[in-house]
């Protein structure tokens, strides 16, 4: 069931920070954890494009290293922002995907707008009034769920022991592994909206 | 207005919007979701505050009146109600109540940053990419930058006051709390962070 190598962004995005003293150009800021991080203009250039790319017609492009490079050809920033944790390449349905989600959070960044009369069946993330993102209800439980876990792993435990609990049959609903897949599988659309960030985990939090 | 109006009033809680065809609206507090009216709904956005007020107090008397003029109906009762599970808190205007609530309620941003300016470096701009919502001073940008790794609000005045300290200045951290609920409340008006309870993860 493994698929392709995808590249994932982790950090929680602070923007480009400007010191105003006249000197000093302006550098682009990342939470990482407990650590603000600073990367280069290239490095930078490398983790926006690691959160989505869309084709000439506006399809979703799968992010791996190669999709990335075809962009920006800066193969040394995808090396220093992994080394720096900042890009992880992970395998959906790969054991090192598990592995992955050990040691990571999935963190929203908006509010969630819920479903509509008209498509019960999907889920609307963004702004008051302003819906930027929808998706299957499974997911939306993952969303916005998954940060009160103490990692990305038992937050895909948890859902699918509660899609058993409440009889559900659908085995991606239910296998750990598989909802895990799945939020791997679509996880970009949620990163390229910022309406969600993968961190690192923190003990106690 | 008695006493009970002049206290201070905090929503609480992750909007995750709308559920059909029950018609309510859902808040997370804790592990619990929250149902809605619309109409409770609308107090519970109330209570968030206006962006004009900016750092300004906000009170259950400004709930009551805003919510009267938005044409909403029972308004005292759903206040009650929300008081009592746990979507609304309010806070005395004292330090001692304001030093319990901090230890009670932990922060958790929303949106990205979208940076500063060499022109205004002490400006920091917050939303989506492409979509600016809220401009905030250092001091409410930081404590939206690091509530995410704070376990309470609390904890955030204990790091301000280290660092104070740092600096060569001596402020008690409970001495610290009346100008991180303002910062608070300029982060839950803009819609850039919600309350949630400490010791529910």
């Amino acid at each position: 069931m493994a698929g392709a190598k995808l590249l994932f962004p982790v950090g929680h995005d602070l923007g480009a920070f400007h010191p105003g003293d006249g000197e000093s150009g302006p550098v682009q800021q990342v939470r990482l954890g407990s650590e603000l991080v600073e990367l280069s203009d290239s490095e930078f250039l490398v983790w926006t494009l690691a959160h989505g790319l869309v084709d000439d017609d506006g399809q979703s492009v799968p992010i791996t290293e190669a999709a990335i490079l075809d962009y920006a050809d800066e193969p040394g920033s995808v090396h220093s922002l992994a080394e720096r944790g900042l890009l992880v390449e992970v395998v959906p349905g790969s054991p090192e995907s598990v592995q992955f989600a050990s040691i990571h959070q999935l963190l929203p960044l908006a509010m969630g707008l819920g479903n509509s009369r008209d498509q019960p069946w999907l889920f609307a993330v963004g702004l008051l009034y302003r819906p930027l993102v929808v998706m299957t209800g499974a997911m939306y439980d993952l969303w916005q769920w998954a940060h009160l876990s103490p990692n990305l792993w038992l937050a895909c435990r948890e859902l699918a022991a509660v899609a058993t609990g409440a009889g559900i049959a659908d085995p991606e609903q239910t296998e750990p592994e598989l909802v895990l897949a799945g939020a791997l599988g679509s996880l970009h659309q949620l990163l390229a909206l910022r309406v969600a960030c993968l961190d690192t985990r923190i003990e106690g939090l | 207005m008695t006493a009970e109006h002049s206290l201070l009033v905090f929503p609480v809680g992750h909007y995750v919007g709308e559920r059909h065809p029950e018609e309510h609206h859902v808040v997370r507090v804790g592990l619990t979701h929250q149902r809605l009216t619309a109409d409770g709904f609308g107090v519970w956005v109330i209570a968030h505050g206006s962006e004009e007020i900016g750092k300004g107090l906000w009170t259950l008397e400004a709930v009551f009146d805003l919510a009267e003029a938005a044409g909403l109906s029972g308004v005292p009762d759903l206040v009650a109600t929300m008081i009592e599970s746990g979507l609304l808190v309010t806070v005395a205007a004292d330090r001692d109540a304001a030093c319990r609530f901090a230890a009670t309620y932990r922060l958790n941003p929303m949106l990205v940053g979208l940076g500063n300016t060499d022109r205004e470096p002490d400006c920091y701009q917050l939303g989506l990419p492409g979509l600016p919502v809220a401009v905030l001073d250092r001091t409410a940008y930081e404590l939206w930058q690091w509530s995410r790794v704070a376990p309470s609000l609390w904890h955030t005045c204990m790091v301000r006051e280290k660092v104070l300290a740092g600096l060569g200045e001596r402020v008690a951290a409970a001495d610290l709390v009346e100008g991180l609920l303002g910062d608070l409340r300029e982060l839950l008006a803009s819609g850039c962070a919600f309350l949630d309870l400490a010791e529910q993860r």
